[in-house]
């Protein structure tokens, strides 16, 4: 009995340099770069983002701009005196990437159950302490500023 | 349509890890012809991709840090795969250096293989069976055997560059033969296993009138009687003896490769021996069957490859025909990106070939090199200026770039006209005699390649998916060092904004502290003495 020629034999994994589908795909896959995970921040240092300004789209805008030369574009007004329509449409985009993002935007915060509890209170018999943890999942929101 | 844009959205992705990575933008591609193909063979593409790939990857680019952080540079460590250099920047010329001196004998093991294989697939259904008792005989005319007039070489010549020891190449130890038959000497010889055991004895028959005056060859598969070492290969396995005897020959050397590249570009060795253009033709439509094979996947495409398959229509046949009677003069006619040029080699690019057999490897290269720059000298040196003096070729570069990649297209083709020689096609034949008692009548490697197209069609493909493997490998590696470079920019970029962050934190601190200190020294009245120091 002859064998099938069309059936792929190739482990998985491999590639098939008789199939220029396998070869195709084996290249494409190349550029697929693995995600590398963000660091999480301390706890403690969350909590002291409150200190921080908050952002402004007149400074994102004027950082973007003044920017511009590293992509070889000319910063300033143009030679007719005008101010550059690229630079004004740069402006509108981040206040508008600003406004939905303060405005638009929604964060949900969820709180995973194992938080480490500690309360004191009290009752006829006298004070009472409790240590233990959060059973159940809390929830929260927040606002970007 | 997904077959071409699987193969343009490769581009695109590598032109945005270019600009990325600060490279030089690719030159427009949307317009590539290897892209807009529907042939499935993709050699051409993957050539064209490489091509594409920077050999040489600028300095690391300098991470502009964005002001607000004032976040601390970051001195981090990571290699990135080194690109190979390469002097002259021709692509081409390094796959083409590569496949003839690091990946030749894989590429010798593949197509053994597939001979194998292509045997085994085309004349017993890929099963296996015993040599029967007596064991299979074959007489015929030596041109049933010797489909290109290989046996009319003198290898003494220029054509020594296509043979090799008699002890290692069938073609010789057959040349020999039947040399020492035509000069009158009885001639019979065993060809033997790697162990010494019998293979096969071939014996040369002097012409008779019932073979039309026509001398013959006998092949016996070794049966422990016609040859003196007593092996009898009756009862043993089919599939053995093809191993053994695949296992014996040498396919082919660098040496003949070099010798049938040169053949097969300008006719080189062919012009100086006088092989007929009806030969030199038959060679030229193998070419063209060879290319079209290539140019379908019988398992997507709608098409049967039968007799019809390999017909062609009257201007293929006319070109052909020019380009036979060129290479019967010892020139082509190119088109190497310059418009078509007539192109010739001189022989004595030949002359240190033979040196290739006893080599080092540095020499090998060294003896390549020369080959090739000759030769590339040869089609794009010097051009004729109009008051008559010879100058440098200002289109040197492509029409050498577009030589090297010529070289590379036709490596299919070249592959199979050093496969299409007694050492293949007699065993073909004897096989073919074994399991269907009759011997193919072909004359030539095209009819050879129609009688006989599921081997020869097995064969083709395994040359070119090895051919695709060492040019996949080779873009993997270049584009590896474009990708790290790419993964190192990520991972960086990550580690400076989670700093910047943390840095953003502590100057809001800072700041937040100094505008209190400012409140208080304005509520108590604190006289700045700053002025006074």
């Amino acid at each position: 009995m002859a064998a099938n020629r069309c059936l792929d034999t190739t482990p998985p994994g491999e590639i098939n340099f008789k199939n220029y589908k396998s070869i195709l795909t084996g290249l494409l896959n190349l550029f697929k770069i693995p995600m590398v995970t963000q660091q999480t921040m301390p706890t403690p240092l969350i909590l002291a983002t409150k200190a921080k300004p908050g952002m402004s789209p007149t400074q994102i805008a004027s950082r973007i701009i003044s920017r511009q030369s590293e992509a070889g574009l000319s910063v300033g007004a143009l030679p007719s005196g005008i101010t550059s329509p690229g630079e004004i449409m740069e402006r509108i985009r981040i206040e508008e990437l600003y406004r939905a993002i303060t405005s638009e935007a929604r964060i949900d915060v969820a709180i995973q159950p194992g938080t480490t509890l500690q309360a004191t209170g009290g009752n006829a018999g006298g004070p009472i302490q409790v240590i233990g943890t959060v059973l159940g999942i809390a929830g929260g929101n927040a606002q970007m500023t | 349509m997904a077959f071409q844009n699987d193969k343009n959205e490769l581009f695109e992705q590598m032109g945005v890890f270019k600009v990325i990575t600060g490279l030089p933008k690719l030159k427009k591609f949307n317009s590539m012809e290897s892209i807009n193909s529907k042939s499935k063979n993709l050699l051409p593409y993957l050539l064209d991709l490489l091509a594409a790939i920077p050999m040489q990857l600028p300095e690391k680019p300098k991470l502009e840090k964005p002001e607000f952080l004032n976040a601390p540079d970051i001195n981090l460590k990571f290699s990135v795969p080194s690109s190979p250099k390469n002097k002259d920047g021709n692509s081409a010329n390094r796959i083409l250096m590569e496949i003839l001196t690091e990946f030749l004998p894989t590429l010798i093991k593949i197509i053994k293989e597939g001979v194998i294989q292509g045997i085994k697939a085309g004349l017993a259904c890929g099963t296996d069976f015993t040599i029967p008792n007596p064991t299979p005989e074959l007489t015929t005319t030596i041109d049933k055997i010797d489909l290109t007039d290989m046996m009319k070489l003198d290898p003494n010549g220029p054509a020594g560059a296509l043979f090799g020891d008699s002890t290692k190449d069938f073609n010789r130890f057959f040349l020999d033969i039947i040399t020492d038959g035509s000069n009158g000497n009885p001639s019979s010889q065993t060809w033997v296993d790697r162990n010494g055991a019998g293979l096969i004895q071939v014996t040369y028959n002097q012409p008779t009138s019932s073979t039309n005056n026509q001398p013959t060859i006998t092949l016996k598969v070794a049966d422990g009687v016609v040859n003196s070492d007593g092996f009898d290969r009756s009862g043993t396995s089919f599939h053995d003896f093809l191993v053994d005897y695949i296992n014996s020959v040498e396919l082919f050397s660098i040496k003949n490769v070099m010798g049938t590249m040169m053949d097969a570009m300008t006719g080189l060795i062919s012009s100086v021996n006088g092989i007929g253009v009806d030969i030199l033709i038959s060679q030229n439509k193998m070419d063209e069957g060879i290319k079209k094979i290539l140019d379908i996947d019988v398992c997507t495409d709608k098409v049967v490859i039968d007799n019809s398959f390999y017909d062609f229509g009257n201007e293929e046949l006319s070109f052909m025909e020019r380009n036979a009677n060129n290479k019967s003069r010892g020139i082509s006619v190119m088109d190497l990106g310059c418009g078509l040029v007539e192109v010739a080699v001189p022989l004595s690019i030949l002359d240190n070939v033979g040196d290739l057999d006893t080599a080092t490897p540095s020499q090998t290269k060294v003896i390549l090199e020369e080959i090739l720059i000759t030769a590339g000298q040869s089609v794009a040196g010097v051009v004729e200026a109009p008051n008559g003096e010879t100058v440098p070729n200002i289109n040197a570069p492509t029409m050498k770039l577009n030589f090297d990649t010529s070289q590379i297209l036709n490596f299919p083709s070249i592959l199979m006209r050093m496969v299409i020689t007694p050492k293949i096609v007699g065993l073909y034949q004897i096989s073919h005699q074994t399991i269907n008692n009759i011997v193919l009548n072909v004359s030539d490697g095209y009819d050879f390649s129609k009688a006989a197209r599921t081997f020869f069609e097995y064969v083709t493909r395994e040359a070119l998916a090895a051919l695709l493997e060492i040019v996949f490998n080779r873009i993997k590696k270049e584009l590896m060092a474009l990708i790290s470079r790419v993964v190192i920019k990520i991972v960086k970029e990550k580690l400076k904004f989670y700093i910047g962050q943390i840095t953003g934190i502590y100057l809001a601190k800072a700041e937040a502290a100094k505008n209190a200190l400012e409140e208080k020294r304005e509520t108590i009245s604190i006289p700045d003495t700053s002025n006074l120091i």
